[in-house]
C-alpha cells in the first residue's frame, strides 16, 4: 500500500513537471505570435541570393547613395556605395513610439557602437511627408537625412526599419526592424558575419589568418542558425559568460 | 548614379563615392533683442554658404576649412571646399582672379598650401570672383605623393559646380 502511494506520488510529480513546462512552451510560443502580430519584432535578414524578405525588397539587391537635406534645410548628400565602409541607415520617424527610444538616446549623443567600419546615417522623410516641427523636437542634434524619396528607393515598408548597406559592392546586406539597438547590432553582427560587433571582443588580431576566417565561418553558420554569442546553447550545463569578462 | 546637390545658388554633380554639404552658419547676434532696441545701428552677422565634397563621411560639425574632417583622409581621399566671402569682397585684390578653376594641375597642390598641416597632406588654395560672387576653393588631398592620380577627379567635380548670381539674404 506504501509503495503504490509512493508510486502515485512520483507520477502525479512527473506529471505536474511535464504539464508546468508544456505550459512554459506555450507561453513562450503564444508571445513569439503575439509579437508577430504586433509587427514589432526584429526581423533578420543576411545577404542571400536576392531572396526576397518578408518586410521588403531583397537582400543582396542595389543600394543607392542618398540626397535631401538636414533638418536646417541646408541640401546634403550621402555615398553608401563605392565607399569602404558599412553604412546602417536607420528609418525613424517622428510619429512612431518605438522610434521615440532610438531619438531619445541619438539626442544625447548615445550612438550604438556598430564597430569601426560602420557608418550610422539617421533618414527621415522630408518636408512633404513628415511634420517638421514635431521632428525637429524628437532629433534635437541629431545629424538627420531628409528624404522622401530614399524611403521610396528602399522600400521601407515601416519605422522603425534598419537597412545594412555594403559600400564595397553596393549591395543591402541585411534589413529588418528592432527595438533596441542591442537587436540593430544583431542584425549589423548578422549582415557582415563578424560577432565581435556583439561580443564586443574581436581575436582576429590575436590568431593566424586561417584561424580568425575559420572563426568567421562557424560564426556566421550559428548566426544564420540564430545562434548569437551569449547564446545557452553554446554553454550546455554551465552559464554563458557575462559581457566583459574574459 | 550620381548624387546632385543644390541649395544658395551652388549646385555640383557627385560622381559615386563622393558625398557633399552645402551650408551656412548661423549668424552671430552679439545683442539680446532687448539690447538691439536701444542699439539699433548694430546688426547681426551675416555669413555666407560653403561648400563640402568629399570621399569621406562629412560629420554635421565640421569647420569651414575641413577640420573635422580632413583628420579623417586617408591616402586616397580628397575634400574640397568652396567657400563664400562677403560682398564687400568682390573686385578685391585676393579674389581679382574671375570663374572658378575647372582645370588644376598637380603642381597647384604643395604641403605648404594646407590651411593646417597635416603631415603627408598636400593642398591647393584658389580665390576668384564669380557671378559677382566671391570665394575661395580650397582642396586637401590625402597623400601629397598621390595628388597626381587624384587630380583628373577632382577636376572632374570642378566643371561640374555651377554659380549663379547671389542668393538674397
Amino acid at each position: 500500500m506504501v509503495i503504490l502511494l509512493i508510486l502515485v506520488l512520483v507520477i502525479l510529480v512527473v506529471a505536474t513537471i511535464f504539464v508546468s513546462a508544456l505550459t512554459a512552451s506555450f507561453s513562450s510560443l503564444e508571445a513569439r505570435l503575439d509579437r508577430l502580430e504586433t509587427g514589432a519584432p526584429i526581423e533578420l535578414r543576411r545577404n542571400g541570393d536576392g531572396a526576397a524578405t518578408a518586410v521588403g525588397g531583397s537582400t543582396g539587391r542595389a543600394a543607392f547613395d542618398l540626397a535631401g537635406h538636414d533638418l536646417s534645410g541646408q541640401p546634403r548628400t550621402a555615398a553608401v556605395v563605392n565607399v569602404e565602409h558599412f553604412t546602417l541607415l536607420a528609418f525613424l520617424s517622428s510619429g512612431c513610439s518605438t522610434c521615440g527610444r532610438f531619438w531619445s538616446q541619438l539626442s544625447r549623443g548615445e550612438e550604438p557602437d556598430l564597430g569601426l567600419d560602420t557608418r550610422l546615417l539617421v533618414l527621415a522623410k522630408g518636408e512633404d511627408a513628415e511634420s517638421m516641427t514635431a521632428l525637429r523636437e524628437v532629433a534635437t542634434g541629431v545629424d538627420v537625412l531628409l528624404s522622401t524619396e530614399a524611403w521610396r528607393h528602399y522600400e521601407v515598408p515601416g519605422t522603425p526599419f534598419f537597412i545594412l548597406v555594403d559600400g564595397r559592392s553596393g549591395t543591402v546586406r541585411g534589413e529588418g526592424t528592432a527595438m533596441g539597438w542591442d537587436e540593430v547590432r544583431n542584425l549589423v553582427a548578422l549582415g557582415r558575419g563578424d560577432a565581435s560587433i556583439v561580443t564586443g571582443v574581436s581575436t582576429a588580431a590575436m590568431k593566424p589568418t586561417s584561424d580568425a576566417e575559420r572563426e568567421a565561418i562557424i560564426d556566421q553558420i550559428l548566426m544564420d542558425a540564430g545562434v548569437f554569442p551569449g547564446d545557452a546553447s553554446l554553454y550546455p550545463g554551465t552559464t554563458p559568460p557575462q559581457e566583459g569578462t574574459p | 548614379m550620381t548624387a546632385t546637390l543644390h541649395g544658395f545658388g551652388i549646385s555640383a554633380t557627385l560622381p559615386r563615392g563622393f558625398e557633399g554639404r552645402i551650408s551656412r552658419l548661423k549668424p552671430v547676434d552679439p545683442l539680446s533683442a532687448a539690447a538691439h532696441l536701444h542699439a539699433p545701428a548694430v546688426g547681426t552677422e551675416t555669413t555666407q554658404p560653403f561648400l563640402h565634397i568629399a570621399n569621406v563621411p562629412l560629420p554635421a560639425q565640421r569647420d569651414t576649412f575641413g577640420g573635422g574632417v580632413v583628420e579623417m583622409l586617408k591616402p586616397a581621399h580628397v575634400f574640397i571646399a568652396l567657400i563664400e566671402y562677403g560682398p564687400e569682397c568682390v573686385g578685391t585684390n585676393l579674389f581679382q582672379e574671375h570663374g572658378l578653376p575647372r582645370s588644376l594641375s598637380a603642381r597647384s597642390f604643395s604641403r605648404r598650401r594646407l590651411q593646417r598641416i597635416v603631415p603627408g597632406q598636400s593642398g591647393s588654395q584658389s580665390f576668384f570672383t564669380d557671378h559677382d560672387r566671391a570665394f575661395c576653393l580650397y582642396i586637401v588631398a590625402g597623400s601629397h605623393g598621390r595628388v597626381g592620380s587624384m587630380v583628373h577627379q577632382v577636376n572632374r567635380i570642378l566643371r561640374s559646380i555651377s554659380i549663379d548670381a547671389r542668393v538674397p539674404t
